[in-house]
């Protein structure tokens, strides 16, 4: 019973750490200025993923679950950085310029 | 409890990305945001499969996830055959070649 109580604490506090950086992630897409800056937001909350799938590994509690999930988080750490880097080198031939900003570092 | 608190919270951040995919100005922010999008949707897959224990959907969130890869290296090719400008060059700079 103790198990299971500290087994539920811990997928709690892993999946309010994923959640957080998703959804910080999710508001920095929304609001910087530019794609490269919305690129780095999405990959904090890519970021978030694999705690996500960790705190569901740990809510779940099973061999075969934590495997699937375990595979699911190798090909979203294999397939997301080199397509967030190809998006913005994309950006970058595509001739989309960085957000011009006052010299303080102020966003205009 | 958990697992329905991680749908729920994957729904948000995905509507936010689907509001970026609406508004973004260039084409490459709405890569960006279907890419996001797009992945937030395989985790949800995931999720869903933990809390309806149906085994079936961590598989379809693989396939989600690398079917994406390739939708959006296809979406990329795509762009960079059809623009040809300078890098770093914007429209009103008189200096850009």
């Amino acid at each position: 019973m103790i198990e299971d109580n500290a087994r539920q604490i811990a997928a709690a506090v892993l999946a309010f750490a994923g959640l957080a950086l998703t959804l910080a992630g999710a508001i920095g897409a929304l609001r910087f200025a530019d794609v490269y800056e919305r690129a780095h937001a999405a990959r904090a909350a890519a970021y978030g993923a694999p705690l996500l799938l960790a705190a569901l590994a740990v809510a779940a509690w099973d061999g075969r679950v934590t495997l699937k999930l375990a595979l699911l988080a190798a090909a979203l750490a294999f397939t997301g950085p080199p397509l967030a880097h190809f998006i913005a080198h994309a950006a970058h031939r595509g001739g989309v310029a960085p957000a011009a900003r006052a010299k303080t570092g102020a966003r205009r | 409890m958990i697992a329905l608190a991680v749908a729920l919270g994957l729904c948000v951040a995905g509507g936010v990305f689907a509001v970026r995919f609406a508004r973004g100005p260039t084409p490459y922010d709405r890569i960006l945001a279907a890419h996001a999008l797009w992945s937030a949707a395989a985790l949800t897959a995931a999720t869903l499969g933990v809390l309806l224990q149906a085994p079936t959907l961590f598989d379809a969130a693989i396939v989600l996830v690398l079917a994406e890869a390739v939708l959006v290296l296809a979406a990329i090719k795509t762009l960079r055959r059809n623009s040809f400008q300078p890098a770093l060059a914007p429209p009103e700079d008189p200096v850009a070649p």
